[in-house]
């Protein structure tokens, strides 16, 4: 167990600059899962904490001790590939061990961790298999394992389960969540699928253009987001937006909806007053929009023009304001389609945006 | 068989559909031509290496009616036995098992430490990403294309400075010379085929620059090694200029020994002996392409597609 902290780093290659000034702090023990866009820079962070990519400038610490110039092996390390990675000519066993015998440690050790990771792992049948021989759940077990067995304080994930098919990337999810709290080794993990982040993550570094635009909880991640970028890529279907203005009425503040009514919303957290008739957007999420009244709820008189059903629930698209938008409804409720309707929402869940795309 | 197979095959039989057009005839003026061209073809290779081989098993006697096609009438094999133990090169006259033996004791390290040092070349630059690798990649490239006649006056130059001119060393070396830019060329494009990501385990492993070579690369490597020992060993055992330049009077390769036999030096040329010998001479890379052809084609294609 190990904390990791990232001060100031910037990577190039060669005059492209991918990581420019970043920091990130990681407790000991904390699973961190790093989601972006391909190319945003989140594997080159991965690969410079693992030693496997120079820094140009910055410092990279782990535990106590700073690392930054330190080979891959000497960091504290484990680290797991998409590609699995396996060494396709030795056996698992073989595998398992490769680490262990460049350490140079003994015999008897190496049988022991080894039976141990086997154990967790449920990978003791295959020991004296060739990787060819294995399944991609299998392979990419013992790719953990051999993370595993060198007894470190952080392991690194890129991108393990993007080679997997559907129901055993669901399956090996819940068994790493498992073995994290089994373990409570520090994580890094980096994907790009956000259903694997909002799982698994104690908080998510949600990154774009090589710069961490939101680093929080996944709640806060999903419900607060900091900007437009992280609203619109966290999220499935994603979040609905309307553009307008703030107006100001005496002491409370509303939302003018283009081409749409102005909605009051009384019960929102600004970060600090806004300037009356800024230009901003409103962001809703599919759920958090119903199509009955509740307490202090704000409407807003939309059309349904096509039904999803989705087995737990149906998808409703809507047009309000000359804007398409998705909401949720239960999988029971019967929808009036083509007729105006109200649909209504509370003013403290939705997210507004400034018109840099920054949350107000 | 399944039994999907099976319905197909009986619906093929009972189908009434027939096939639209002429049935292709068996011949035709264009397959007759194409089978006269590879006839012509084969000829070419094959009726000299029908030659030289009745011709060795003649004697002089018979050399000399100079019908060359026609079947040895009394088989001999004192010409093989001449060619191979007592034919006079320049002043000795042991025959071309000397040339023989030379160029066994050259070939092994030469083919042996050219493979290992291109193999190693390959793998650092493919893998460790070298402060201007593609550089150093291209620079290795032109060398391959230029003549190595140019460089011979140089490393002659070189050698007698270090005192190493005529020597076996000076040979090897110069055979692992020429041979680096090739064999960096084949391991560096079939490396680089390789996931980058096993690579990078091994670092994450602890494995250095030489362990992650021996214990993980080079198993990987098998393909390769056939290719580049075929192109090697053929090379290196045809080589006639290195081994006249560098090699000395002591290090003469079979190719230069035959040469001395085969020469015209004023008596009456021996057909028969100088067949024998160039048959011996070329025997080596025969055997070689005709048991590894298989392997050849495969290490080669390995390298393209992804396994």
């Amino acid at each position: 167990m190990a904390s990791i902290s990232i001060r100031d780093i910037e990577i190039r290659f060669e005059a492209f600059q991918v990581l420019q000034g970043l920091d990130l702090e990681i407790n000991s023990g904390e699973f961190i899962v790093l989601l972006g866009p391909s190319g945003c820079g989140k594997s080159t962070l991965l690969n410079a904490i693992a030693g496997l990519i120079d820094v140009a400038d910055g410092e990279i610490w782990i535990g106590e001790r700073n690392v930054t110039w330190e080979e891959p092996s000497d960091r504290n390390i484990g680290m797991v590939f998409q590609s699995y990675a396996l060494y396709p000519r030795m056996t698992v066993e073989g595998n398992l061990s490769f680490g262990l015998r460049m350490a140079g440690v003994a015999k008897a050790e190496i049988e022991r961790r080894i039976t141990r990771a086997a154990q967790i792992l449920r990978i003791e049948p295959y020991l004296k298999r060739r990787p060819s021989e294995l399944s991609g759940g299998q392979r990419q077990r013992v790719a953990i394992g051999r993370a595993l067995v060198r007894d470190v304080g952080v392991f690194l994930f890129d991108e393990p389960l993007s080679n997997l098919d559907a129901k055993l990337r669901t399956e090996l999810r819940v068994e790493l969540k498992r073995l994290h709290q089994e373990l409570g080794t520090t994580m890094v993990f980096v994907t790009h699928d956000q259903i694997e982040a909002l799982t698994l993550a104690d908080r998510i570094a949600v990154m774009n253009g090589g710069i961490i635009q939101q680093f929080d909880t996944p709640d806060d991640v999903y419900r607060r987001p900091n900007n437009r970028f992280v609203a619109e890529f966290v999220g499935s279907p994603a979040m609905n937006f309307f553009d307008g203005t703030v107006v100001t009425r005496g002491r409370s503040i509303g939302f003018e909806v283009r081409g749409g009514p102005t909605l009051d919303l009384d019960g929102y957290a600004f970060a600090s007053r806004p300037t009356a008739d800024a230009r901003a957007s409103l962001g809703i999420r599919p759920e958090q929009i119903s199509l009955s009244k509740s307490d202090r709820s704000v409407s807003m008189p939309a059309i349904v023009n096509l039904v999803e059903p989705m087995g737990s629930d149906k998808l409703l698209w809507a047009t309000a304001a000359d804007t398409t938008m998705s909401l949720r409804t239960a999988p029971d409720f019967e929808v009036p389609l083509r007729q105006p309707i109200d649909v209504f929402f509370q003013a403290s869940q939705v997210s507004l945006f400034g018109e840099n795309g920054e949350r107000l | 068989m399944d039994t999907s197979a099976k319905l197909l095959q009986t619906s093929g039989e009972k189908s009434p559909v027939r096939p639209r057009g002429k049935k292709p005839r068996r011949f035709s003026v264009g397959n007759a031509g194409f089978y006269v061209f590879l006839i012509m073809a084969s000829a070419f290779f094959v009726l000299p290496f029908y030659v030289m081989l009745v011709t060795s098993f003649k004697s002089m006697d018979e050399v000399r009616l100079g019908e060359v096609f026609s079947p040895p009438q009394v088989w001999t094999i004192a010409p093989w036995i001449k060619a191979w133990a007592t034919a006079c090169t320049g002043l000795e006259c042991d025959g071309i098992s000397v040339g023989f033996w030379n160029s066994v004791r050259i070939l092994i390290p030469s083919a042996i430490c050219s493979i290992l040092v291109g193999a190693i070349t390959g793998y650092a630059l493919s893998f460790w990403r070298a402060r201007h690798a593609n550089l150093l990649f291209a620079v290795l490239l032109f060398g391959a294309f230029v003549p190595y006649q140019i460089f011979l006056y140089p490393l002659v130059r070189a050698y007698s400075l270090l005192h190493m001119n005529s020597t076996m060393f000076a040979l090897v070396f110069s055979h692992v010379l020429f041979g680096l830019p090739v064999m960096t060329l084949v391991f560096r494009n079939f490396y680089s085929s390789l996931p980058q990501e096993i690579f990078k385990a091994a670092r994450v492993d602890g494995g250095g620059f030489f362990q992650i070579f021996i214990y993980l690369i080079l198993p990987m490597s098998a393909p390769m090694l056939v290719v580049a020992s075929i192109l090697q060993v053929t090379g290196i055992w045809n080589d006639y200029v290195l081994g006249l330049v560098f090699g000395g009077l002591q290090n003469r390769p079979m190719t230069v020994q035959l040469i001395n036999i085969v020469a015209p030096s004023g008596a009456e040329i021996e057909y028969n002996v100088s067949m024998a010998a160039t048959i011996l001479t070329a025997i080596v890379p025969l055997v070689i392409y005709m048991v590894s052809g298989r392997w050849f084609v495969r290490g080669i294609a390995a390298g393209a597609v992804k396994g």
